[in-house]
């Protein structure tokens, strides 16, 4: 199956399986995907964000300089595996897209983030089986554009 | 496989290429050693007992801050 990652789950394959909810549904589908049975997509935009909120834990004092240099080190390591073998296709839309109405109204009239949105936009775009996501909001408005939404925190995966 | 990857490319997407790995090697270069999955797993799990915070949630919020 073609699977799109949102940000938000792809966190879920660092969580604290005692601590973090979905973790255990999330490590079952990248299983999978290591076993060929799916192809993961996601926008070029997961690296920043996620590069972002590790150094804001940082920034905050919740972790270490070391503690980010490691998680940083295992984000950079993954991502490179996981396109090396063909686990995950990055995906990047045209500058010009951020200027289209369908784009722009995802902002304006369902009130989402930038992030939220380019997230979404690129998959539309992938049409995949499903769109795995943490975030409750991005769910209501993927479903509404005709996705399946996929949530491991609150789901099981088959 | 090939032909998803040209379908993408023909709607005018940009899909990862080999210059995205490149890049991504780069970036490899500048860390130190591999990291084993359970370090990270134990670093995020003491951010959950000191803090109540997850990754996942943190970039929820994140955006949502923009």
């Amino acid at each position: 199956m073609r699977l799109y990652l949102d940000s938000s789950a792809f966190a879920k394959y660092y969580g604290n399986v005692e601590f973090e909810k979905g973790t255990i549904q999330f490590n079952k589908i990248i299983d999978q995907v290591k076993g060929g049975r799916h192809t993961v997509f996601s926008s070029y935009w997961l690296i920043p964000e996620v590069a972002s909120t590790i150094d804001s834990w940082a920034r905050k004092k919740f972790i270490s300089k070391h503690d980010k240099k490691l998680l940083h080190t295992r984000l950079v390591t993954d991502l490179l595996d996981w396109l090396q073998n063909g686990y995950l296709v990055l995906v990047g839309i045209k500058y010009e897209s951020y200027l289209r109405k369908d784009f722009l109204q995802l902002i304006m009239d369902e009130g989402l983030s930038p992030g939220d949105t380019l997230h979404i936009y690129t998959a539309l775009l992938v049409e995949p089986d499903y769109f795995i996501t943490a975030d409750t909001r991005q769910i209501e408005v993927v479903n509404s554009l005709g996705m399946v939404s996929f949530n491991p925190e609150k789901e099981l995966w088959k | 496989m090939e032909r998803m990857l040209e379908d993408l490319k023909k709607k005018g997407l940009h899909v990862s290429s080999k210059e995205a790995i490149e890049s991504l090697k780069q970036l490899k270069l500048e860390y130190s050693a591999d990291v084993s999955i359970n370090k990270i797993r134990e670093i995020t799990g003491r951010v959950y007992k000191r803090k109540k915070k997850t990754l996942s949630d943190e970039i929820k919020n994140i955006r949502r801050r923009g």
